[in-house]
């Protein structure tokens, strides 16, 4: 976006638009909440492109490399920086909000409560069965990241193990593709993130 | 921002404020904690100069 000239950049827009909608909001009220359904349409189409993004650039990751030994060091590397940055972002999130604690001047009066189910234990078996998926597109519909990252390291695998030359680099170059298609997806949805902002 | 400000007014403003907050502070940890210090170690890029090495 240019304004008189000079580029405006997206995070400025963004914080702009999120003060403009809070002005608005206050102002015409009633007009903005008819409007929260842009701001939910903008989430959804976030939610939308996780599953591909992840799947696409796991994929490109692993058939990037050029021979199949650096593949091993490659899928343990990508599980354990998962399950690494995974643990410290909770860790992060846990103890931000707990010495911020946002919660608690909310007034929650009014909004509808639902009870939540305790934590279950798991064993270690357990967890490693849940990591593969009986679906893939049951774990894409459901969003689980985790069997997602375990079927693009399968995948990117699989497509490094086909036989045929011209297949393979057919398949890698499809991934190649596909993978910029998601990229300009998610720049497409985030060019729109000013007016959710606002919404 | 408009609905909820439409919703519940300014009212709303300090918990909405330390909400954010909350979830940018957050964000920005991971960010210089976690991906700084990946970007640093495993691809031996300085996390300062990072996006004018782009």
């Amino acid at each position: 976006m240019n304004i008189v000239g000079k580029k405006i950049g997206l995070s400025t827009q963004v914080f702009s638009a999120m003060i403009l909608g809070a002005v608005f909001g206050l102002l015409f009220g009633g007009v903005m909440v008819k409007l929260e359904f842009i701001g939910t349409i903008w989430l959804n189409c976030i939610k939308m492109i996780v599953v591909p993004m992840v799947l696409m650039t796991i994929i490109t990751g692993i058939t990037s490399q050029k021979d199949l030994k650096s593949l091993g060091r490659i899928a343990v590397r990508i599980m354990v920086y998962y399950v690494l940055t995974t643990l410290v972002a909770t860790v992060i999130g846990l103890a931000t909000a707990s010495v911020l604690k946002p919660g608690v001047h909310a007034n929650f009066t009014g909004l509808a409560s639902k009870e939540v189910s305790g934590s279950t234990d798991i064993t270690i078996a357990q967890f490693f069965t849940n990591m593969f998926s009986s679906n893939m597109f049951v774990t894409f519909s459901e969003s689980n990241i985790l069997q997602t990252v375990v079927i693009a390291v399968m995948l990117g695998v699989a497509i490094m193990l086909v036989k045929n030359d011209e297949h393979r680099e057919k398949l890698i170059s499809g991934a190649n593709a596909l993978c910029s298609m998601v990229f300009s997806l998610i720049g497409m949805i985030m060019k729109a993130s000013p007016s959710e902002s606002s919404s | 921002m408009g609905a909820s400000f439409g919703k519940y007014g300014t009212s709303i403003f300090t918990s909405m404020a330390t909400l954010l907050g909350t979830y940018y502070l957050a964000c920005i940890l991971q960010v210089l904690l976690v991906y700084g210090l990946v970007l640093w170690f495993a691809a031996g890029i300085s996390p300062p100069l990072h996006p004018r090495q782009r």
